[in-house]
C-alpha cells in the first residue's frame, strides 16, 4: 500500500536536516489568544508561512471539534508530569510521562490517541517555562532515578523540527544526574538535537516494525531504514539507544519479517550502545476497533484472535504471546547474547515463559531500568 | 390542502381506469395483498372504498392499494371508490394520503421506512426530518431518519423477518451492507436455527471478521462452517407473521371450504436449504431432531475458526477435566480466556457432614497427578 500524500493545497513540515522526505498535513493553525507574543509561537509562525493562524480565547477553543489537519498552540494548565497509567495485572516499569502536547501527526492505524483524547487536532502546548518548573521541581522531589519520556501522547520527534522542544529538554536533562529523558519516536527527526552536549543523560529510542507494516499501518512515520541510520548516527554522537518492538503485529509472514528487522537493525547499530529493547504485542481498548475499521478500512490487524486481558484491553492469547517474545528474544540473543529485554504491561507469567526470567513487582522491573540508564 | 368536501361521494370505476403502476402513496414495504385478503375480496368485494385522483388520463390511488391490487388479481372489472376533486399536486396530497394510512393504526417499522422513501421522493429533507419524524413518533433528527430511511430497500426476505420481529432494526441495517445472497443465506441462517437477536449480532460479527481476515465472501466461508440454505420464499419459514396468515388461512379454509390445508406455507424441507456433506448435526437440526443443539454446533464451529488458540485451550481443559472425573458436587472453572488470572473451584453440600465429605474428597485431589496436570501448561 502507498503511503498516504499529503493533502493538496496544505502547509507541511519539513525536515530540516534533509533526511526525510516525511511531510505533515496542516491546514489549520489555531492560537490561544493570550500568547501571540509567545517566543516559541513567533518560531512556530515563522515555520508555518503558508497558514493564516486565527487566534481565539483559549476558554472558546472548542478542540473536540477539531480536526486532524489543525495544528493547535496553547498553554498547558495543568500538570506536565505524569505517572504512566499501568494496571495493576500486569507488570509496569513506572515511567513517568511529560505531555508536550497532544496527538501525532504520523497517524497510525492502531494508534490508541484516536479514541483516547477528546481532540483529533494536534496541539502544542508553549508555556515550556512551566515545563521545565515542574520538571526540576519533580526532579527535586524524588530521591531515586527517574525515567522521563514524551512519548505517550504524541510521538517524541514528529513535531521536533517545528517546536524545538527536545533541544530545550535535552539541554536541561543534560544538567541532571537522577534523572533521564527517554525520546520515542518513529521518525528520523534527530537534525536539530544530533550535535547536542547531552552528558548521557538522554536515551533515543526507536519505535521498530517491518516494512510493511510501516507502509500499511504507520501513515506518515518513517521507514524501517531512516530511523535505523538515524539511532546509528545518534550512537556515533555519544547517545544511547533504545529500541520497542511495540506494537508486535500478528500476520501469516510476522516471523520472516520481525527476523528481517532484527537482523537489519544489529546490522546497523552497535549494541554496546543499546541501553534496553522492549517488547510489546498489539492490544487496545474495544473501542477502538470500529475507528480502525472505519478510518482505515484496509487495515486487517484488528481481524487476529484477540481475547479480553485482565486489564480488559483485547490482546492476542497468552500463548500466541508467548511464543512471540520467545521468538523474538531468540532471535536478538543471536545477535546480542547478553540482552536487555523487558516486556511492557505483561505478567509475570509471559515474562518468564518467553524471555526467561520476570521481575518480582513493579519496583524491582523499575530498578533493572534505572540501573540500564546508569551505564555509560 | 384537503379537506372533507374535496372529495366525492362513493363513485363506480373502472379497474382498468386506475393507473397500478403509479405507487406515489404506497407507504407500506408489502403492498401486495395477503391471501387472506384477496380471499375477502373475492368473497365480499371491497368494503371499505379506497380514495383515488384523477391524474392524467387515468386515476392515481391515494389510499386503498391493497384492496384495488386484490380487485385486479380476483378479476373484478368495476369497483367502487372516492375520488379527490380538485388539482392538487403529489405533494399537497402528501399529507392527507399519509393521514389516511395513519388512521387505520401505527404502522410497523418497516412501513415507516416506505413512508420516508415516498416522502423523500416528493418533499424536503428538513421536512421530512421536522414534520414527518414526529408525526411516527420519532424525534426531528437526521440520525433517526439515516437509520430508518435504509429499511425501504431491504428485500423481502429481510423486510419480513424484520416484522416478523426474527431480526431486529440494528441486525437489518447491518445485513443491508452485505450482497444481496449473502444477505439471504445469513437471515435463513438467523431464522432456521431461531437465534436469538445477542446470537445474531455475534454471528455476524465473527463471520465479518473471518471474510475480512481471510479476504473471502461469505458466501464462500458459509458453506464450510456447514451452512448452504438460502431462500427463495421466506414463506417456507414460520415467522410470527408467516404463522399467523397459516393460521388465519387455515380456519378459513377449513371453515368455508371444508377442504383440507393446502401447503403453502410447508413444514416439508425447502428445496432450496442445503447442509454441507458430512454435517450431521446440522441435518439432525434440519429434520427438527435437535435443531438447537445443531444451531449451537454452528456457533461452535464458527467459534472455532475465528478463535482457534482460544478454543483449542478450552477443548484441552475439557478433555483434563474429563480424565480427572471430578464428583458432581466439586467444579473447576479456568481463569477467564486462559489469561492468567485466578482458577474458581467450586463446592456444592447440604451441611457441615457435607462440607467434612467433599473437603475430604480435595484433599485426594491434591495428590492426584491429574490434578496437578491441569495447572502445568
Amino acid at each position: 500500500m502507498p503511503l498516504r500524500k499529503m493533502t493538496h493545497g496544505s502547509s507541511c513540515l519539513q525536515n530540516r536536516s534533509n533526511c526525510s522526505q516525511i511531510r505533515y498535513p496542516i491546514n489549520r493553525l489555531i492560537i490561544e489568544e493570550g500568547i501571540r507574543n509567545d517566543p516559541v509561537v513567533i518560531k512556530i509562525l515563522k515555520a508555518l508561512p503558508g497558514l493564516s493562524p486565527e487566534y481565539i480565547k483559549n476558554e472558546e477553543i472548542d478542540f473536540s471539534c477539531l480536526n486532524h489537519d489543525t495544528l493547535a498552540l496553547c498553554r498547558n494548565k495543568g500538570r506536565f508530569l505524569k505517572p504512566c497509567p499501568g494496571t495493576k495485572e500486569y507488570l509496569c516499569c513506572l515511567y513517568q510521562f511529560l505531555n508536550i502536547g497532544l496527538n501525532c501527526p504520523i497517524d497510525c492505524t492502531y494508534c490508541i490517541l484516536q479514541v483516547y483524547l477528546n481532540t483529533n487536532a494536534l496541539v502544542v502546548y508553549v508555556n515550556y517555562d512551566d515545563l521545565l518548573s515542574e520538571l526540576g521541581s519533580e526532579i527535586m522531589k524524588n530521591p531515586s532515578i527517574i525515567r522521563i519520556g514524551t512519548g505517550e501522547l504524541t510521538d517524541s520527534l514528529a513535531l521536533d523540527p517545528l517546536t524545538g522542544i527536545s533541544l530545550v529538554l535535552i539541554d536541561f536533562f543534560s544538567r541532571q544526574r537522577q534523572a533521564y529523558l527517554e525520546l520515542k519516536t518513529k521518525s528520523d527527526h534527530i537534525g536539530d538535537i544530533i550535535d547536542l552536549d547531552h552528558q548521557g543523560q538522554t536515551i533515543m529510542s526507536w519505535s521498530l516494525n517491518p516494512q510493511n507494516v510501516i507502509c500499511n499501518e504507520e501513515g506518515l512515520a518513517a521507514s524501517l531504514n531512516d530511523r535505523i541510520k538515524a539511532a546509528r548516527r545518534c550512537q556515533e554522537r555519544g547517545y544511547k539507544t533504545g529500541f520497542h518492538f511495540d506494537p508486535i503485529l500478528l500476520y501469516k509472514e510476522w516471523e520472516a519479517d520481525y527476523e528481517s528487522v532484527i537482523e537489519t537493525l544489529f546490522r546497523n547499530v552497535d549494541f554496546r550502545f543499546i541501553t534496553w529493547i522492549s517488547m510489546g504485542c498489539f492490544r487496545f481498548i474495544p473501542e477502538l476497533k470500529p475507528v480502525i475499521q472505519k478510518r482505515f478500512p484496509k487495515s486487517l490487524i484488528v481481524y487476529e484472535e484477540f481475547i479480553p486481558g485482565l486489564d480488559k484491553k483485547m490482546r492476542y492469547p497468552q500463548p500466541v504471546r508467548i511464543n512471540i517474545y520467545s521468538k523474538m528474544a531468540l532471535w536478538i540473543r543471536k545477535r546480542w547474547p547478553d540482552a536487555f529485554i523487558y516486556l511492557c504491561m505483561e505478567s509475570p507469567e509471559v515474562w518468564k515463559a518467553s524471555i526467561g526470567y520476570a521481575p518480582d513487582d513493579n519496583l524491582t522491573l523499575k530498578s533493572w531500568l534505572d540501573e540500564r540508564c546508569r551505564i555509560r | 390542502m384537503l379537506h372533507f368536501e374535496d372529495i366525492s361521494a362513493i363513485e363506480c370505476m373502472n379497474l382498468s381506469e386506475i393507473d397500478l403502476s403509479d405507487r406515489c402513496f404506497c407507504f407500506r414495504f408489502f403492498s401486495e395483498p395477503p391471501h387472506i385478503f384477496i380471499d375477502s375480496v373475492k368473497r365480499f368485494g371491497i368494503l371499505y372504498p379506497p380514495v383515488v385522483r384523477a391524474k392524467g388520463d387515468s386515476y392515481q390511488i391515494v389510499d386503498g392499494f391493497r384492496r384495488i391490487e386484490a380487485a385486479n388479481v380476483c378479476g373484478i372489472d368495476t369497483i367502487h371508490c372516492r375520488r379527490c376533486k380538485g388539482s392538487l399536486t403529489d405533494a399537497d396530497l402528501f399529507f392527507p394520503a399519509l393521514s389516511i394510512f395513519l388512521s387505520s393504526g401505527q404502522p410497523h417499522i418497516a412501513d415507516q421506512a416506505a413512508i420516508l422513501y415516498r416522502a423523500s421522493k416528493l418533499l424536503a429533507n428538513d421536512i421530512i426530518i421536522d414534520v414527518i419524524l414526529p408525526i411516527l413518533g420519532y424525534p426531528s433528527s437526521p440520525k433517526v431518519l439515516a437509520r430508518l430511511l435504509p429499511l425501504a430497500e431491504m428485500d423481502k426476505e429481510l423486510g419480513s423477518a424484520l416484522i416478523g420481529e426474527k431480526i431486529n432494526h440494528d441486525m437489518a441495517l447491518s445485513l443491508m451492507e452485505l450482497d444481496p445472497q449473502e444477505r439471504k443465506q445469513l437471515v435463513s441462517l438467523f431464522l432456521y436455527y431461531n437465534y436469538s437477536q445477542s446470537k445474531q449480532r455475534e454471528i455476524f460479527e465473527h463471520l465479518k471478521d473471518i471474510c475480512k481476515k481471510e479476504n473471502r465472501s461469505l458466501k464462500d466461508v458459509l458453506p464450510e462452517l456447514g451452512w448452504e440454505g438460502d431462500m427463495e420464499d421466506i414463506s417456507s419459514y414460520e415467522t410470527p407473521l408467516n404463522l399467523r396468515l397459516k393460521k388465519e388461512n387455515e380456519n378459513r379454509l377449513f371453515r368455508h371450504s371444508g377442504e383440507g390445508w393446502n401447503p403453502g406455507f410447508s413444514n416439508e424441507t425447502p428445496m432450496n436449504l442445503r447442509f454441507t456433506k458430512g454435517d450431521e448435526n446440522a441435518q439432525k437440526g434440519f429434520s427438527g431432531e435437535n435443531k438447537v443443539a445443531s444451531g449451537e454446533a454452528f456457533r461452535q464451529r464458527l467459534k472455532e475458526r475465528r478463535f482457534p488458540t482460544l478454543t483449542g485451550l478450552e477443548n484441552e481443559w475439557k478433555k483434563r477435566i474429563k480424565s480427572l472425573r471430578l464428583p458432581p458436587s466439586i467444579s473447576l472453572k479456568p481463569p477467564p480466556y486462559f489469561e492468567g488470572g485466578k482458577y474458581r473451584l467450586s463446592l456444592s453440600f447440604k451441611d457441615i457432614k457435607g462440607f467434612r465429605e467433599e473437603m475430604a474428597k480435595l484433599d485426594a485431589l491434591e495428590k492426584d497427578d491429574a490434578w496437578i496436570k491441569l495447572f502445568t501448561k
